[in-house]
Parts: C-alpha cells; sequence; structure tokens
C-alpha cells in the first residue's frame, strides 16, 4: 500500500471532463513530477486531493484512509498541504507573522486556554517563535522578516509560500508551479530550497510545473496528463523520449 | 505599523506604564459623575453611546473576519425582548436576563451563523439585510409571547443585589438612576471592550485576520474556517443580545420596531467612523455620532442633512476612520492597531 493511492479519480465540470479515470500512486519519500500541457487537468488533480473540487468518480487513500469525503482543513491536518499557483500569502502581514499563523495548526492548545492566555499557552507560543525564525532561516528570508508581504518581489512570495507550506508540518507537499515568474537565479534559490526540504525533512513531493529543465532535474519520477488522461509515467530520461509526451507538448508529424 | 513580537506580552496594558489610561479613567469614574450628576442630559447621552458601542463592537468582530454584516439589530431586538419578558412575565432579575439575553441571541446567531455564513460577500450581507426587518416582523406576529404591535412597557429598572446584608448593588429605582446607569454601562463596556481586546490578540484574533485576507490560504493551511466564523459571528450576536438587554431596561420599553434596518446600519457606521483597523474604533465612532446628534438638535430642521453631510466628508477624506490619523506612537501601542 503506497503512500498515496489515486484510483479511477474522475471530475466532470458539466459537459468538460477535466480529470479521467487517472490512477497513479505516489511513493513515500519521492518527488514526483506531473506535467502536461495547459489545460490538462493537473491543478485539477491537486483541487480534488485537497478536497477543493468533490471527484465525479474515484478514490483517493492516503495512508490507508479514502479522504475524498474530508473538508480541506482536515486534509491539512493529516498531512497535506499544497501552495497555490496564484501566489498565496497573507499579503497584510509580515514575513514572520504569516509564518507563525501557518503555525496554528499544530497548536496542542485548546481555543479556550488560548483565550485565557494560560501559562501552556505563552510557553507554547515561544515554542512557535522558535520555529518560525528556523523556518525564516531556512527559505531565506531572514533579512526580511518585518516586512510587510505586499511590499516583497514575486520571487520572494514564492519562497514565502513554501515556508508557509512547511510550517504546518506537512507530510505531503503539493507545490502548484511554484516556479512561474522567476528569473534564474530566484530558480535557484527555490530549487534549493525544495531539495533541502525534501532531503532534511523527508517531504514528499508533488511538482506541479511547466519549467522543464527543473522538473526534469529534480524529479525521481513523472506523470504526464494530457486531457484529463495519463500519457505517460516513468523516470524522467524515459519521458523525455516518450512519443506520446512529444506529441501532447508539440504535436505530430503530419507528413 | 504592527509590532514585531507576535504575542506581546506588554501589550496586555501594564496599569503603570499607560499614564493615558488612568487619565481617561479618572474622568470617567470620578470627573463626569462629579460634574454632571445634576444633568440627565449629559448622563443620557453617554449612557446612550457606551451601549451602541458594546453592539458595534459585535458588528467590528464581523467585520475582522471580512464579513460586513448588516443584521445586528435583529440580535440586540432578540436581546431585548428576551430580557423584556423574561422580567415582565417571569419576573426574573434583571442581572439574570442580562446575561440570558446575550447567551439567548448568541445561540439564534450560532444557528443563523451555520446556515447564513455560507454566503460569501455581498450575498451574506443583503441577507443580514433582511434579516432584521424579518426579526421585527417575527415580533409583530407572535402577541403571545411578545405582545405584538403593543410591546411591552413599564418594565422596571433592575433592582438591588444583596447578599446576606451586604447591598453589592444598589437598587436602580431611586432618583438618581441615571449615575446608577452611568457606572453600569460603562464597565460593562469596559469589560466588553477587554474582552474583545484579549480575543484579537491571541492567536485566535490572528485567524480572524487570516479569514479577511485570505480564506483560501487558511484553509489550506487546516484552519477550520466555519468554525472561526461561527464563533465570530456567535460573539457578535451575544455582543447585540447584551446591548439589547440594556438599552430595554433603560429605555423601559420595548416594541417590535424598536430596532430597525436604520440601526443596524448606524452600527456599522460607527465602526466606519472609527475606523475598521483599531478595536477602538467602533467605541470612538459611536461617541462621535451620538454627540454631533445631539449637538445638531438645535438645528432641528437640518439635523439629518448635516449628519449626512458629515459622514460623506469623512467617507471622502478619512475612508480608514478617525483612528488612522496618526498618532504618537505610545497613544497607537494603547488603543491597540489592528
Amino acid at each position: 500500500m503506497s503512500f498515496l493511492e489515486v484510483r479511477n479519480l474522475t471530475k466532470h465540470f458539466g459537459g468538460l471532463t477535466a480529470v479521467n479515470n487517472l490512477n497513479f500512486d505516489v511513493n513515500e519519500r519521492e518527488i514526483l513530477g506531473l506535467i502536461g500541457p495547459n489545460g490538462a487537468g493537473k491543478s485539477t488533480v491537486f483541487n480534488l486531493i485537497t478536497s477543493y473540487y468533490k471527484p465525479s468518480k474515484g478514490t483517493i487513500m492516503f495512508n490507508g484512509k479514502n479522504i475524498i469525503n474530508l473538508k480541506t482543513h482536515r486534509i491539512a491536518q493529516l498531512g497535506i498541504v499544497r501552495t497555490f499557483q496564484k501566489t498565496s500569502v497573507f499579503m497584510d502581514m509580515s514575513v514572520s507573522q504569516n509564518i507563525n499563523l501557518a503555525h496554528s495548526l499544530r497548536c496542542k492548545t485548546s481555543d479556550w486556554e488560548k483565550l485565557i492566555f494560560k501559562h501552556k499557552v505563552q510557553k507554547e507560543e515561544q515554542e512557535i517563535v522558535k520555529s518560525t525564525d528556523e523556518i525564516i532561516e531556512s527559505i531565506g528570508l531572514s533579512t526580511y522578516k518585518n516586512e510587510q508581504a505586499k511590499n516583497l518581489p514575486h520571487g520572494l512570495l514564492r519562497l514565502l509560500e513554501i515556508g508557509i507550506a512547511m510550517s504546518v508540518k506537512p507530510k505531503l507537499l503539493l507545490l502548484d508551479e511554484p516556479f512561474t515568474g522567476m528569473n534564474p537565479n530566484e530558480t535557484n534559490k527555490v530549487i534549493e530550497l525544495v531539495k533541502n526540504i525534501h532531503q532534511k525533512k523527508g517531504y514528499t513531493i508533488i511538482l506541479v510545473e511547466h519549467n522543464m529543465p527543473v522538473v526534469m532535474g529534480i524529479s525521481d519520477r513523472i506523470i504526464v496528463l494530457n486531457f484529463g488522461n495519463k500519457i505517460a509515467e516513468g523516470k524522467p530520461a524515459e519521458i523525455l523520449k516518450n512519443q506520446n509526451v512529444i506529441e501532447a507538448y508539440i504535436g505530430k508529424d503530419t507528413e | 505599523m504592527s509590532s514585531d513580537k507576535f504575542l506581546h506580552k506588554d501589550g496586555l496594558l501594564k496599569l503603570k506604564d499607560n499614564k493615558l489610561i488612568i487619565i481617561i479613567g479618572a474622568i470617567y469614574f470620578v470627573a463626569v459623575p462629579l460634574f454632571c450628576r445634576n444633568s440627565p442630559y449629559f448622563l443620557s447621552v453617554i449612557i446612550n453611546y457606551s451601549i451602541l458601542s458594546c453592539i458595534s463592537l459585535g458588528v467590528w468582530l464581523t467585520f475582522s473576519i471580512g464579513r460586513i454584516n448588516i443584521g445586528q439589530a435583529a440580535f440586540v431586538g432578540i436581546g431585548g425582548y428576551t430580557t423584556a419578558i423574561l422580567i415582565t412575565k417571569l419576573g426574573m432579575s434583571f442581572w439574570i436576563s442580562f446575561l440570558l439575553s446575550g447567551v439567548i441571541a448568541a445561540f439564534f446567531s450560532l444557528l443563523l451563523g451555520f446556515v447564513l455564513l455560507r454566503l460569501k460577500g455581498i450575498y451574506f450581507s443583503m441577507i443580514t439585510l433582511t434579516l432584521t426587518a424579518s426579526i421585527n416582523l417575527v415580533f409583530l406576529n407572535t402577541d403571545f409571547i411578545t405582545q405584538g404591535a403593543n410591546g411591552i412597557m413599564n418594565i422596571p429598572r433592575p433592582g438591588a443585589v444583596n447578599i446576606g446584608n451586604f447591598t453589592i448593588i444598589p437598587s436602580f429605582r431611586t432618583e438618581n438612576y441615571y449615575i446608577l446607569f452611568y457606572y453600569l454601562v460603562s464597565i460593562i463596556l469596559l469589560v466588553c471592550f477587554i474582552c474583545i481586546w484579549r480575543l484579537y490578540n491571541s492567536r485566535i484574533g490572528w485567524i480572524f485576520r487570516a479569514l479577511r485576507q485570505n480564506e483560501t490560504l487558511a484553509q489550506s493551511i487546516g484552519i477550520n474556517i466555519i468554525k472561526y466564523r461561527i464563533m465570530a459571528y456567535t460573539i457578535c450576536g451575544f455582543l447585540g443580545g447584551i446591548g439589547g438587554s440594556l438599552f430595554v431596561v433603560y429605555i423601559q420599553n420595548i416594541f417590535p420596531d424598536s430596532f430597525k434596518v436604520v440601526d443596524s446600519i448606524n452600527y456599522m457606521l460607527y465602526c466606519f467612523l472609527g475606523g475598521l483597523d483599531y478595536i477602538f474604533g467602533p467605541i470612538l465612532g459611536s461617541f462621535l455620532l451620538t454627540i454631533c446628534f445631539e449637538l445638531l438638535r438645535t438645528i432641528q430642521k437640518y439635523q439629518n442633512l448635516i449628519y449626512a453631510i458629515i459622514i460623506i466628508c469623512l467617507m471622502l477624506w478619512l475612508p480608514n476612520g478617525i483612528m488612522s490619523i496618526k498618532l504618537p506612537k505610545k497613544i497607537k501601542l494603547l488603543l491597540n492597531k489592528k
């Protein structure tokens, strides 16, 4: 039984089939690349895994438990966290406030205790502050600790997003196009970060991305989607040579 | 600007550090009663704005989770009728009815919240707008409890609270009930302010900020947005309920339309005027608009016109409310920016 099992996953939006009978497994501690042309259904798969959409058919088993009927925040509690295609942070808060807030899920004190400011709460808050500093350090935003998120450039916001996801202590991290809109320098920073958290924290990562060199470089395995169907699966080197994949991206020779 | 420390202990108002608090406290609890004890008019203005502040604090809380709540008058009405009925029909003391009013109003906002809070943005606001009008009709048509259009009148003022031979709270049924009401509502306002302040500075308060700024992200990092939305709405209802209870024993009557849609809108206005970014905002807003309203009484004919012009001007030039005027840092820390 693997870490994440997707079986017969299907999603219809009226007449449009976004995801069609998708079957794949994710092994623990691997980096799985999910690629495909625009409109292939990659972000839809993420939305289905994290319950932003309910599947029309199929099951998703995480550690043996079917998660399609759970609410999004419950799924985050179980350990699946995603980032978004469109940069999603809390704009009106500083970097450290963003990360600190993201620790809320893993708080052991109850709401009532938080209201009465018991001693337990203060101790936990101190630990959270420490953890916040560590995470900010690891994403490399220490100099911007107190900067409002809305003042940060796009590349740093992407790093912050990953930092927020890390604060939730996920087991499975879904990265939705983390490299969009980045120059080579920023791209390298994020590659380093992803490799770092993969090795040090032992996350399992599913990565949706259009930047081919990056995806081929980082991923252990790759799955290719086209129009909602899985058209190829395998190691990066195999995928590059796969005829179906080349057709999907570039097209068929008409001769 | 927001401070460095996330949960700053020094934000918890150390009395010795803040002369301002002592000054305000002195004015409020000593000077005003002393100088105004023979002019019920001034006291009544302050009593009025204090109760309005409590109610507006509730509306402010729903603003803080990013919702525009135009239905608070419904819960003020529920609280008011609860107190009126418990006192006149069941002979309960005010003090118990007061708490029960808050609880029952909170209960209804909990029930309604489950349903209404699913709606987003403007649809939520539209529904809350109809909520007030609907509740007025409910009160009108349930004459077996609420006496319908006749309303409930001659509601007795609060009695004394005695433990053994000691009078903890003197009876309000005497000549100087204005002073007593003044102290009562001021203390209640203070307690409400401190409670909301503590709530908003706790991790739960930060979760509220998260809900306001980016609900989808909050959900994806494991925050149960439904729970916290309902929490904010329920507390809002509670504050409305106790406000209604206070109004009812102060004015000593209640009718189905005592608390109408225009009142709901006023509670929102107080928040806007004072400043949505500050917990002190609704208190300042209701204070200024109430004073303003009273001062304009002399120009009866033009009262509403000038009132409206003032509000429009403020919306044009001070869209973030009066509290957004640059204050020296010390005052800012006291009054706690959002």
